[in-house]
């Protein structure tokens, strides 16, 4: 047989091209999201309130206390949903697969509430690792049920276990909520998913570990293609498998617990964006994970400017727009793709 | 159980089901780590090699591998290389010049651009043997490569595996279903039953009724094949179909 080597073109990839296009695309609703609010801004006035801040500029005000924050907020906690989602439907397989399918925003969520209801602790500084407790009590809940059940840890029965889970989670937040209006007047809001009344300081105390842990799935995610080809193919080619999910594990509760932590629980990106990445990029994982990072952030800040205008000067919440946005999006996608 | 994989040869496990040849298959793939006694690769025990080295020493096929759904082959083919890279050595010429020459030898250049999932057993059965062979091995594992697939290509499945032992001079352990092609294939033939190695040669040695009654409990005749001069076992059919009428009259 001849051993020809292959034409130049045979590994070149179109998918850095998406990468491009959407680095590109996430910059201008970074802008828009600036610029669009109750108070229409030109986009010379947002480049001067950041490169010459002047604090008795009204709009510069409105710039760094009000819309910088709930841009960047909306970035990091869209690419945070979106890889946590990526992650688990590699790891598990499971096409379903996500942190509110699998319980990990309804635990986060219930552990926040529990600690401000009970024991009135709603400090930023705190709220990211109550929120990592939860998720992880309940992931191992539902690790548990799974594992118990006939056939053990498969990807239906983690997922029945995962909504049995997070209905359960969710029916006792509505007890405390209805048995307690007074007090969870201002969780209300943050329970169904809320990017307002964040300011800088907390995203700053809470961002280094979404970013330590977006390079970790970064950095693991050729690894990911792995273990979706099976556990022993994986094993067979040098990974150490249980290592590697337990890795991948804490990036997720972490991703998760963060963005609990900034805006409560937002459902649909973390299911609905890794399906969106996959059908752009396929099914390598060191495209899906950045791309889902990206179109992740890139679809909160869409959401979140829509949010804001749509029935202005009322805003509806972020987590609810979302799943009114995104699903219509969600349905036409998998129409285009089965035919 | 003591066994020995012969270099440069073909080696095929055979036993009825259950009887522990995947396990076997694992534990020399170190997919599964024996409770008690070794593997030993080169001389070393294979449990204290580094789990990289391993991988560049030996390639295993489990048995109906998933293939995550939208992977291209070029993609699949591409994850054999993973044991040659690390965080400081990413992908370079060699790791492509490997992964064309693997999709070459499995015949699958041709469909490089598609999804796994879109193609027919027998296609995807070569892209998964590429991606082993992208791997460049010497020791290549494959647990049932043949199951579920037409007679034409499991012969012609196996005749690429067969060349590959021939021109590359790979060493390949496999288990198998069909022991016709077992006995038409194998230089080694290594009968299995409850966990244990009842009979272990080469085919003109081993392959026999009495060997294949005892172990498979089947009563067979053994004919040779007059083309390829190798044996075949033809299962004592009418005899059985007499046992199951008989009752009904």
């Amino acid at each position: 047989m001849n051993m020809q080597s292959p034409n130049p073109a045979f590994f070149s990839n179109k998918n850095s091209r998406v990468l491009g296009g959407l680095l590109v695309l996430c910059a201008v609703l970074f802008l828009l999201h600036l610029a669009i609010g109750a108070k229409a801004l030109s986009i010379s006035e947002i480049w001067l309130a950041i490169s010459a801040f002047n604090s008795n500029n009204f709009d510069h005000m409105i710039v760094w206390n009000i819309r910088l924050p709930r841009a960047l907020i909306a970035i990091t906690v869209g690419a945070s949903l979106a890889v946590a989602g990526a992650i688990m439907q590699g790891v598990t397989k499971n096409p379903l697969a996500s942190p509110s399918i699998l319980g990990l925003l309804s635990g986060a969520a219930f552990a926040i509430v529990v600690a401000l209801g009970w024991f009135g602790i709603d400090s930023p500084l705190y709220t990211p690792w109550i929120a990592a407790l939860g998720a992880s009590g309940a992931a191992i809940m539902v690790a548990l049920i799974a594992h118990a059940a006939p056939g053990g840890l498969t990807t239906h029965n983690l997922t029945l276990a995962g909504a049995a889970v997070s209905a359960f989670l969710a029916a006792i937040i509505t007890l405390f909520q209805l048995s307690n209006e007074d007090d969870f007047d201002d969780l209300r809001e943050w329970l169904s998913g809320s990017l307002a009344g964040n300011n800088l300081e907390v995203l700053s105390s809470i961002a280094p570990w979404i970013c330590l842990s977006l390079l970790a799935a970064l950095l693991l995610a050729n690894k990911i293609t792995l273990l979706a080809m099976g556990d022993e193919t994986a094993k067979s080619l040098g990974v150490k498998t249980t290592r590697l999910k337990l890795q991948l594990m804490l990036c997720v509760i972490m991703l998760t617990a963060c963005s609990v932590a900034l805006v409560g629980p937002v459902g649909f990106i973390g299911l609905v964006i890794p399906h969106v990445s996959r059908f752009f990029v396929g099914a390598d994982y060191r495209w899906v994970i950045p791309i889902s990072a990206l179109l992740g952030a890139c679809f909160l800040l869409l959401v979140d400017t829509l949010a804001r205008v749509v029935i202005s000067p009322a805003e509806i919440s972020t987590g609810i727009a979302s799943a009114i946005i995104g699903a219509p999006i969600f349905v036409y996608l998998i129409k285009v793709k089965l035919g | 159980m003591n066994l020995t994989i012969a270099n440069g040869k073909t080696s095929i496990i055979i036993g009825a089901n259950g009887c522990g040849k995947s396990t076997l298959l694992k534990a020399i793939a170190r997919v599964l780590l024996p409770a008690s006694g070794a593997v030993v690769l080169d001389g070393q025990n294979i449990a204290s090699i580094n789990t990289k080295r391993v991988a560049q020493k030996l390639g295993l096929l489990p048995q109906g591998p998933s293939t995550p759904e939208g992977l291209t082959v070029k993609e699949l083919v591409s994850q054999g290389r993973y044991p040659h890279q690390s965080f400081l050595r990413q992908w370079t010429s060699a790791d492509e010049a490997a992964v064309y020459e693997a999709m070459q030898i499995a015949d699958v250049v041709q469909f490089s651009e598609l999804q796994i999932d879109g193609l027919s057993g027998g296609q995807r059965q070569r892209c998964w043997i590429a991606m082993v062979l992208a791997q460049q091995t010497d020791f290549i594992l494959l647990d049932e490569p043949t199951t579920f697939l037409d007679l034409k290509v499991q012969v012609d499945l196996m005749r690429l595996l067969a060349e590959l032992v021939q021109k590359n001079n790979r060493t390949l352990v496999m288990v198998l279903h069909d022991l016709n092609l077992a006995a038409a294939f194998a230089d080694q033939l290594i009968m299995l039953k409850d966990g244990k190695i009842m009979y272990n040669g080469s085919v003109e040695k081993v392959f026999n009724a009495a060997n294949i009654k005892s172990v498979f409990n089947l009563d067979v005749d053994i004919i040779i094949d007059p083309r390829s001069k190798k044996p075949v076992c033809l299962p004592h059919l009418s005899s059985a179909s007499v046992r199951v009428l008989e009752p009904a009259l």
